[in-house]
């Protein structure tokens, strides 16, 4: 009797220890062994980085305007490097392009919604020895599946957006999150969203770089951003620019292909 | 002592099953909890338990509310004083995660996101990647709350169901001052709100079934009412809500606030939706077009009923500038089938298709096709960043009955008698 009383003990005590660690839903034991999900990646962005994410475009259109550089494949080998200003704010982009060396501005473009101040070596002096004046920009129109410098233009105007995204949204479409990384000194995210473009977003929503397939080039480009909020834009006169009508087939053999 | 031994067995798993259990429900009386100027909203809210009315004191709170108990009304004392204020820097202003939740007489204003967020699959870090995994919020109640000046959406009801938002002021949102979407059924009645100012008034993505959208004023946005199937969320495609008698005015508003500057002077637009029925709405004063069936992507609409709507222009603005009143048409094909659409009892000027209320009327309608087309104007304003718009003094309505009164548990919503509602006076 003594024995039976002793085995439903024991019995009570295995169930209560048993019911008790079922319960732990934390897993006691293999906590101390168990990798922070956060620290793996890739993984899918949580609400704090999908936060980021959703704000960071728009982030870029509240501090107005940054400084860039761009670069994608070799120089001489159809690769180019690029500098320049973006005003998300007023829609204003300035960029510089170098084809060959990195001592020598190939094309220029400055570019709002009225259209595009363009200049390429050697301009005014080819269009004052041709007899049309002397200007240092020619103005076109706008066309980004025409000209290369104009779908740069564009992209990095469209790395400012009038609002937020949805976090929510980018969330369940699955965006992900590569990294931390550190870019020019500040520590990063290095997310994706959908659309197959790599943002590296500091933690105050500041974009720091960007990489992306442009269309219309081969590789990849890379976009730094700095010195956000002290890029000023301004653009050309009107009175030192020329209409492409005027000079086009002397600009056509002046203008690089780009 | 054998007594002793199987009361001590009894305790000792009673203990085991409570410390187990994780349902905090209480069977406790529901009582009223007030918070304080100054102390937190949040504080309270953690405490209360199913059925607690929290009354908040006039007074400005910062920062974001989460509730997740289910069944507590969140009550401001004044509904315009009593201000959930985001700054600009707080992704969400007042998160519905839990059933059975109201949200009452109170603003919450200058969120980066939203200003209330009804979406279950909500926590602070690592929410289901997958919304259709998370808890699908039923019975909410959002009323008599202002919404202002927030980065998305002034009123967010996301993948939630069974749900009333009323007499809401939103302003200044930049996506769009209501939203109802991904939900199927969505079982909600959307009335006597009024939204202006904001990127679109109302906006149904993937929104299906028993959803009437009702008595609302929907005026001086970017556009109107959009009802849209797309493939961005899920549940598509969007079907079966209702419309009706709506006052859509002058959504042409190029000052307000907007995530989609290319949606712009529409009144009321079903883009890829079926089954809907847009029924004696008025619809004054849109520059691009009145009431629209259209595609959205792969999307085409479908057995969708316009009927007894007053369209009109009484600004001469309108006057050339391509505004269609009643327009239906597919992007990029100019013949287009009826597909069971119909338009009927109409007041209107003008349309896209030719004797449109003949050629597609809502009794034996024609298989077609019928010519359309249509090209919207562009506009060339830049919209303002949410954030640097100037918020109004708020003037709106206390919501009635006593304020201290705890509430009943919403159990169900019921869909309105439509032949008593009225469209709203113009504010």
């Amino acid at each position: 009797m003594r024995n039976i009383r002793k085995l439903i003990v024991l019995i009570v005590l295995v169930c209560v220890c048993f019911i008790c660690f079922a319960c732990d839903d934390t897993g006691t034991s293999n906590k101390t062994t168990k990798a922070d999900p956060n620290n793996v990646y890739p993984r899918a962005v949580n609400n704090k980085e999908s936060s980021l994410l959703s704000q960071t475009l728009f982030h870029n259109n509240q501090i107005a305007n940054a400084n860039f550089t761009i670069k994608s494949g070799v120089l001489g080998s159809g690769g180019f490097v690029g500098e320049g200003k973006v005003d998300w704010k007023n829609q204003i982009v300035a960029i510089k392009v170098y084809l060959h060396t990195e001592d020598q501005i190939d094309i220029g473009a400055i570019t709002n919604s009225d259209g595009v101040f363009e200049s390429v070596l050697d301009l005014n002096a080819e269009l004052t020895a041709a007899g049309k004046g002397s200007y240092n920009w020619i103005k076109r129109n706008f066309d980004a599946s025409k000209y290369g410098i104009d779908a740069l233009s564009q992209f990095i105007l469209k790395l400012g957006a009038t609002a937020p995204d949805n976090p929510l949204l980018i969330k369940q479409n699955g965006a992900q999150i590569l990294g931390v990384e550190n870019v020019n000194g500040v520590k990063t995210f290095k997310m994706q969203n959908t659309d197959a473009v790599t943002y590296y977003v500091a933690e105050d929503d500041t974009l720091m770089r960007v990489e992306a397939d442009i269309k219309g080039f081969k590789g990849a480009a890379t976009i730094d951003l700095s010195g956000q909020t002290q890029a000023i834009v301004d653009l050309p006169a009107e009175s030192d620019a020329i209409s492409i009508d005027k000079v086009s087939e002397l600009y056509t053999k002046l203008r690089p292909n780009f | 002592m054998k007594l002793f031994r199987i009361f001590f067995i009894v305790i000792i798993l009673a203990l085991a099953l409570a410390a187990c259990s994780s349902d905090s429900t209480s069977n406790s009386e529901a009582k009223v909890l007030t918070v304080k100027s100054g102390e937190s909203i949040q504080k309270v809210i953690n405490k209360a338990n199913a059925g607690d009315l929290i009354l908040v004191e006039a007074g400005t709170y910062e920062g974001s509310i989460v509730i997740q108990t289910k069944d507590i009304t969140l009550r401001g004392l004044d509904r315009n004083a009593v201000v959930i204020d985001g700054k600009y820097s707080v992704d969400n202003g007042i998160v519905v995660a839990a059933d059975g939740v109201r949200v009452e007489n109170l603003t919450v204003q200058k969120f980066r996101t939203n200003g209330v967020l009804v979406y279950g699959g909500y926590s602070d870090q690592n929410a289901p990647e997958d919304s259709s995994k998370a808890h699908i919020v039923k019975r909410y109640s959002v009323q008599y709350v202002n919404a202002n000046g927030n980065g998305q959406y002034g009123i967010y009801a996301f993948a939630s169901r069974n749900g009333v938002i009323a007499n809401t002021f939103t302003y200044a949102n930049a996506d769009a001052g209501i939203y109802v979407g991904q939900c199927k059924p969505c079982n909600a009645d959307i009335n006597d709100n009024y939204a202006t100012f904001n990127g679109l008034g109302f906006q149904g993505a993937n929104a299906s079934d028993e959803l009437y959208i009702y008595q609302n004023d929907f005026s001086n946005n970017q556009s109107g009412i959009h009802l849209l199937s797309e493939t961005k969320e899920q549940k598509a495609p969007q079907e079966k809500v209702t419309v009706a008698a709506n006052l859509v005015v002058d959504n042409n508003n190029e000052d307000a606030p907007t995530t989609t500057p290319d949606i712009f002077g529409y009144g009321i637009v079903v883009a890829g939706g079926s089954g809907n029925q847009v029924l004696n709405n008025s619809v004054i004063d849109q520059t691009v077009g009145g009431i629209i069936l259209t595609s959205q992507g792969e999307f085409l609409p479908q057995n969708n009923k316009v009927a007894g709507n007053t369209v009109s222009k009484v600004n001469d603005k309108n006057v050339g500038n391509g505004a269609i009143d009643l327009q239906y048409f597919i992007p990029g094909r100019p013949d287009v089938m009826s597909s069971g659409n119909c338009f009927e009892s109409n007041t209107f000027g003008s349309a896209n298709i030719e004797r449109i209320e003949m050629v597609l009327p809502c009794i034996d309608a024609a298989p077609g096709p019928f010519a359309a087309s249509f090209r919207p104007k562009g506009k060339t304003k830049t919209p303002p960043l949410y954030s640097d718009v100037t918020l109004p003094e708020l003037k709106e309505a206390q919501i009635p009955g006593s304020l201290k009164e705890i509430p009943k548990k919403i159990v169900k919503i019921l869909p309105p008698d439509l032949s008593l509602v009225q469209v709203p006076s113009a504010r």
